[in-house]
């Protein structure tokens, strides 16, 4: 069989599978597997060798303990008490409780490193809140979608230390290269929420007293100085990707069990099993697409596919706007973590090729993609948010619009200014 | 056999799958945390070289033996969309095709990481010195556990009364 019928069979067989309900990780190893069949040059052993291999990678190690850090925040408290902060810090602003979710989203993102764990922490909270005060779920349910995305971007990230791994790139770098971007999609958010408030009439949290605001920030110092540390420590090179994660695990734990007191130990085993499925779902999928990527490679696919590429222009800024266009599509229907592992290492090719930093390059990719978290028809942090907030996807849809604008709004700043990416990294590690 | 003593015997897999799991997890958060507080504070006196490699077969005990859990909560993504607007049967058959393609992906798992599986028992981790089965032992379990619970599910969607 020629490698273009194998390479349509490989892609084909995957999506077709995953729509007809296959879970998306063994539509990839189940279309791994077939094409290796159809091959027949390799032993099937391959597909089990290549998923212990992926997932056995030392790296990898971090994401767990940020996964398990954000179950504990939610179960401990941080949570609640940084939603009572950010309500006197912000909840007076047009736009109230949807500027609360931006804030408490932002501060959630220098912790945990995961959208869908902040959305599921956010969102919990939030999106009853909201309801009550007499917001439309499915805006309540669209703005924490669009802030979740902050999570990766904003160091720590998981998207960015898989995003390493993979292409052997700084995970320090690649945090520090989200930093600016995600402040500013704070801000962006933050500015639409405010119009969107201001043209609808939606209310606004009562402006807090001095004695107020002082009460709640010092409840939360505890919670707030989470992010400083593990930003701090990263910034200041004291801290690797994982190290940051342990130290956000045991953090949170002694200020949920000491301080706060909302958890006990008794929780604690409870947990750890939400957080041990929670990896383990994610880790299923990096094993398949482990397999999966490197079908691509052997049958060259990426060969192709940057043959392509490189065919329709020479500029550099033409490319990345295909590559935005392209990954937007993507993200839309195939998995972040899938995506990532099946492209990034034939991208950096391309991106070498027209002279593009790669760790710019990495923080446009990682971007684009969380974006696709939020959308339909495959959208994970948008189903889990469908549920919470009980809402239709139509309806959602219609919620989504002014957030997502802005969201590509950021992704072409981030792209067509690649100094808010790599200014920061370089000055912390030099050039 | 009664009707009741297989619910009995899955009741008991669980438990024993999501208290082996916890363990895992505990176990990996511990050897990770003790290695960075050797690293940052004891560095002086002692090292752990083995923390690295411990740590990455646990990540990969707790990554497969939790996608078994997953896999008996039928809880690993998928997507809905398209067919949730078949009708029931058009699901139910779906649904038991997708199960048996499942089993048949993970008993080729199983057939072709028997020898990696098996010599894994005498090969030895560079830094540990514990038997490789550590790195390799994990998905061949996993995928045994995963084709009960998928058949399971397959038993229970084609005959719903019967599990």
């Amino acid at each position: 069989m020629n490698t273009e019928l194998l390479i349509t069979v490989l892609f084909v067989s995957a999506f077709g599978l995953a729509f007809l309900r296959v879970p998306v990780a063994f539509a990839l190893g189940v279309a791994s597997v077939l094409v290796l069949l159809l091959m027949g040059r390799f032993p099937l052993s391959v597909a089990y060798v290549k998923m212990v291999g992926t997932v056995g990678t030392t790296t990898f190690v971090a994401i767990p303990f940020f996964l398990l850090a954000g179950n504990i925040m939610t179960q401990g408290g941080i949570t609640a008490r940084l939603v009572d902060f950010s309500k006197a810090a912000v909840g007076w602003i047009w736009g109230g409780l949807s500027q609360v979710a931006v804030v408490v989203n932002m501060i959630m993102a220098g912790m945990s490193g995961s959208d869908l764990a902040d959305a599921a922490a956010t969102g919990s909270v939030l999106i009853p809140a909201m309801k009550k005060s007499g917001y439309p779920a499915n805006y309540a349910a669209a703005i924490i979608a669009a802030a979740a995305t902050m999570g990766p971007i904003i160091p720590p990230s998981i998207g960015f230390i898989i995003y390493g791994a993979i292409t052997d790139l700084s995970i320090g770098r690649l945090f520090l290269g989200g930093a600016i971007p995600g402040v500013i999609m704070g801000l962006l958010l933050m500015g639409t929420c405010y119009v969107t408030a201001k043209r609808y009439g939606w209310p606004k949290e009562p402006v807090p007293s001095a004695r107020e605001m002082a009460s709640r920030f010092v409840d939360a110092v505890p919670a707030l100085m989470l992010p400083l540390i593990i930003i701090g420590g990263i910034l200041g090179g004291v801290f690797t990707a994982t190290e940051a994660s342990v130290v956000a695990v045991a953090y949170a734990l002694v200020v949920s069990l000491l301080v706060y007191r909302d958890v006990s130990l008794r929780q604690v085993p409870g947990i750890l099993l939400d957080s041990l499925q929670q990896t383990a779902v994610l880790f299923l999928i990096i094993a398949c697409a482990g397999v999966f990527g490197w079908v691509i490679t052997v049958l060259h696919a990426g060969d192709a596919i940057i043959g392509f590429l490189t065919g329709l222009t020479s500029r550099p800024w033409i490319i990345l706007l295909l590559l935005n266009v392209l990954f937007l599509i993507l993200g839309c229907f195939v998995d972040v973590t899938a995506n990532m592992l099946i492209f990034a290492p034939l991208l950096t090719k391309v991106v070498a090729a027209y002279g593009i930093d790669p760790i710019h390059f990495g923080v446009i990719f990682v971007l684009n993609l969380q974006i696709g978290l939020m959308t339909p028809p495959y959208g994970l942090t948008m189903f889990l948010l469908l549920r919470v907030a009980n809402i239709t996807m139509g309806e959602y849809i219609r919620a989504m619009w002014p957030f997502l604008a802005t969201l590509v709004v950021l992704l072409m700043l981030v792209t067509y200014v690649p100094q808010l990416t790599v200014w920061l990294p370089n000055l912390v590690f030099g050039k | 056999m009664s009707a009741g003593q297989p619910r009995v015997w899955l009741s008991a897999l669980a438990a024993f799958e999501n208290v082996v799991g916890v363990i895992m997890f505990g176990l990996l958060v511990a050897v990770v945390l003790l290695g960075v507080f050797v690293r940052f504070f004891l560095y002086r006196w002692t090292h752990m070289a083995w923390a690295d490699e411990i740590a990455r077969a646990l990540l990969l005990w707790t990554s497969f033996w939790g996608a078994a859990i997953v896999q008996r909560e039928d809880r690993h993504i998928a997507i809905e969309l398209l067919t949730d607007r078949f009708s029931r049967p058009v699901q139910r058959f779906l649904w038991i095709m997708s199960d048996l393609l499942i089993i048949a992906f993970l008993l080729v798992l199983v057939s072709q990481g028997w020898p990696l599986f098996r010599d894994s028992f005498v090969r030895q981790a560079p830094a540990s010195g514990l038997p490789t089965v550590i790195f390799d032992g994990a998905l061949w379990v996993a995928c045994v556990l995963m084709v009960v619970h998928t058949a399971i599910h397959a038993t229970a969607r084609w005959r719903p009364r019967d599990v």
